[in-house]
């Protein structure tokens, strides 16, 4: 179950990178293609960019940002005592919970169903070099993915809060983290 | 206001206080407002993709943060530090000014203030500990005071937000920023100064001046970043967004070809590493999207506007305003909140006073940099402390010199509007 979930990191972690990598890449490429004689400039390559940005944002916030990763603002929950703690640390995970099942349906139907043409103007999406069409669905989808994985990540947490209290703060995090990574970075 | 948007603006506000992630706060106030509104929830959820996938502009950010950590991750930062100390190292509290010289270099390279600060500034505060020479709490607030340049000095995150939310020219809040971000080095040498020679603190052993052109030359290819980036933009062979991936290209190959400073395996790392926080901003850039589209929906800005015109307000006396406001916000809130969220609410007032948006949103950046020092909530203090271990009442109460010259320094652009413009303006920017 361990290594389980330690693959399962892994493999985000690595999908995420790429999808990071490629669109640096991208960037590049449009360039080349600009600037270089006897080839054409690329259409695609902003369409693409814009596709994977958004995957990015939204697969990384449902598989690979950690709670401790994240901008908040800590000042009350780092104040209080842990008892304390612990009742914020729940709410913050069953508001999000509820707020995440209440507006599922909506999205899901406005996604799915076909209600998305009700949009003003979006570009249409093509595949690289074969310039088929993709359907504008997939745009959205990881919204909808990061809805579903971030209830569970929620519920996940309000397991562990009840059972272990609240999670190691900011602070410790980072300090434990960092000695990790000063190891692989320096 | 409303009653949706009282409603949405509790669970905002109520959530994000007690630790919830500011990006998610916002969305679910979002959704309540929608919901309390009675129109379709998805809009939150849609708004947010469609905003994220028509802001191109936004990709600097990620390239940015990849670029960051590619510099913070090579051993650069020796050779610049190397170079650093003959500079200035000769002079009292060399240390400390080889700390805002560095600074004032890296930002040339990263624009991060978080990320200078974990990096070299980890570096420099290990020196300046154990030369015996400063005490812990001095060595980590000048770190701290000297990081606040690294976004006012291109490349810079919070400037590309700017300029997303203000449609002022990037290339032009590049220029805009660079001498500020001189003038911030200038006050905080000159404070390290007075301190040090007031409490004599010891001098370095200067280096021979004929090693410097020798480390000048090795160092460089790094201090030329800023140059290759503006160059890009400015010379009109690639979009301000384009540059960014240059300027990551750039920094892979000093750092990887040159310097010979990373291997893949790290390089993998710093991909990981810069894509969950990409996520994390981008997060927090899309929720606020929404939040600005509502804020729009319900006429917030022109009711402000309003009062202001109304009110009969010199320019001046707004600029202080809106300026004494995100100095007490920024005690409190994240920067990328504050200049996403806030700064909109003020864009239609400026043009309607004829505030230049260049100018002002230099202001803008730099006061909400000077945020990120001052306590209670200060996220440089918070790093600092984190990855050195100095507690965080040693820094506070040496940061107070530091944050009051830089505040100087804010004054200074203020009530000279030169200062930020001049640059700008030399190359062709009408304002």
């Amino acid at each position: 179950m361990k290594s389980l979930s330690k693959w399962f990191t892994r493999g985000t972690e690595f999908i995420a990178a790429m999808m990071l990598a490629v669109i640096f890449i991208t960037f590049l490429l449009g360039i080349v293609f600009r600037y270089t004689p006897f080839l054409e400039p690329i259409g695609w390559s902003v369409v693409l960019i814009s596709l994977l940005w958004v995957w990015l944002i939204f697969f990384g916030a449902a598989f690979i940002v950690r709670e401790t990763d994240h901008v908040n603002f800590d000042v009350i929950y780092l104040a209080v005592p842990r008892p304390a703690r612990k009742i914020l640390a729940l709410l913050t995970a069953v508001l999000m919970v509820v707020a995440m099942v209440y507006s599922f349906p909506a999205v899901w139907e406005t996604v799915f169903a076909n209600r998305l043409m009700n949009l003003k103007k979006i570009q249409t999406l093509r595949v690289p070099v074969t310039g088929d069409k993709i359907a504008i669905k997939w745009l959205f989808a990881p919204f909808v993915m990061m809805m579903i994985v971030l209830s569970l990540r929620y519920l996940w947490r309000i397991y562990t809060v009840l059972k272990y209290g609240p999670p190691a703060t900011e602070l410790e995090a980072i300090a434990s983290v960092d000695d990790a990574k000063g190891e692989a970075f320096r | 206001m409303s009653m949706e948007l009282l409603f949405g603006m509790i669970a905002l506000f109520g959530m994000a206080a007690i630790g919830t992630p500011v990006g998610y706060a916002i969305l679910v106030g979002c959704i309540v407002y929608l919901g309390v509104a009675g129109q379709d929830v998805a809009i939150a959820g849609t708004t947010m993709v469609q905003r994220l996938f028509d802001g191109f502009l936004l990709l600097a950010v990620p390239l940015f943060i990849t670029s960051a950590n590619i510099m913070n991750a090579g051993s650069i930062s020796d050779r610049l530090l190397q170079f650093c100390i003959a500079l200035v190292g000769r002079f009292r509290g060399g240390m400390g000014h080889v700390n805002v010289v560095a600074s004032l270099i890296f930002s040339g390279m990263s624009g991060s203030a978080v990320a200078d600060a974990a990096g070299i500034g980890k570096i420099i505060i290990d020196m300046m500990v154990k030369s015996g020479r400063y005490t812990r709490g001095y060595a980590a607030a000048i770190t701290a005071a000297t990081a606040t340049i690294g976004p006012i000095i291109p490349p810079s995150i919070p400037m590309v937000l700017y300029a997303l939310v203000s449609n002022a020219s990037i290339g032009d809040l590049f220029l805009a920023g660079i001498v500020p971000g001189l003038v911030m080095g200038v006050v905080l040498m000159g404070m390290n100064t007075v301190i040090s020679h007031r409490r004599g603190f010891g001098q370095e052993e200067a280096v021979p001046l004929r090693a410097l052109p020798k480390l000048t030359v090795r160092a460089t290819p790094a201090l030329l970043m800023p140059v290759i980036l503006l160059g890009c933009i400015y010379s009109g062979v690639t979009t301000p967004t384009e540059a960014a991936a240059i300027a990551a290209l750039y920094a892979l190959i000093i750092a990887a070809g040159l310097y010979r400073a990373i291997k893949l395996k790290t390089l993998y790392e710093i991909f990981v590493e810069s894509a969950r926080a990409s996520a994390s901003v981008g997060l927090v850039i899309g929720a606020s999207m929404i939040l600005t589209y509502i804020v729009i929906q319900e006429n917030v800005p022109q009711t402000i506007s309003a009062m202001f015109a109304g009110a009969d307000i010199s320019p001046l006396m707004f600029i202080l305003l809106v300026n004494l406001l995100v100095l007490l916000l920024g005690c409190i809130l994240d920067a990328t909140v504050i200049i996403l969220v806030i700064i909109p609410l003020f864009i239609p007032t400026c043009r309607e006073l004829g505030i230049d948006l260049v100018h002002f949103g230099v202001l803008i950046v730099v006061n909400s940099m000077l945020g990120l020092i001052t306590p209670p909530y200060g996220i440089l203090l918070f790093v600092i402390n984190a990855v050195t271990g100095i507690p965080l009442k040693e820094i506070i109460s040496e940061i107070w010199a530091f944050l009051a010259v830089l505040l100087g320094a804010l004054l200074f652009m203020i009530l000279v509007p030169d200062v930020v413009l001049w640059l700008p303006r030399l190359f062709g920017y009408q304002g």
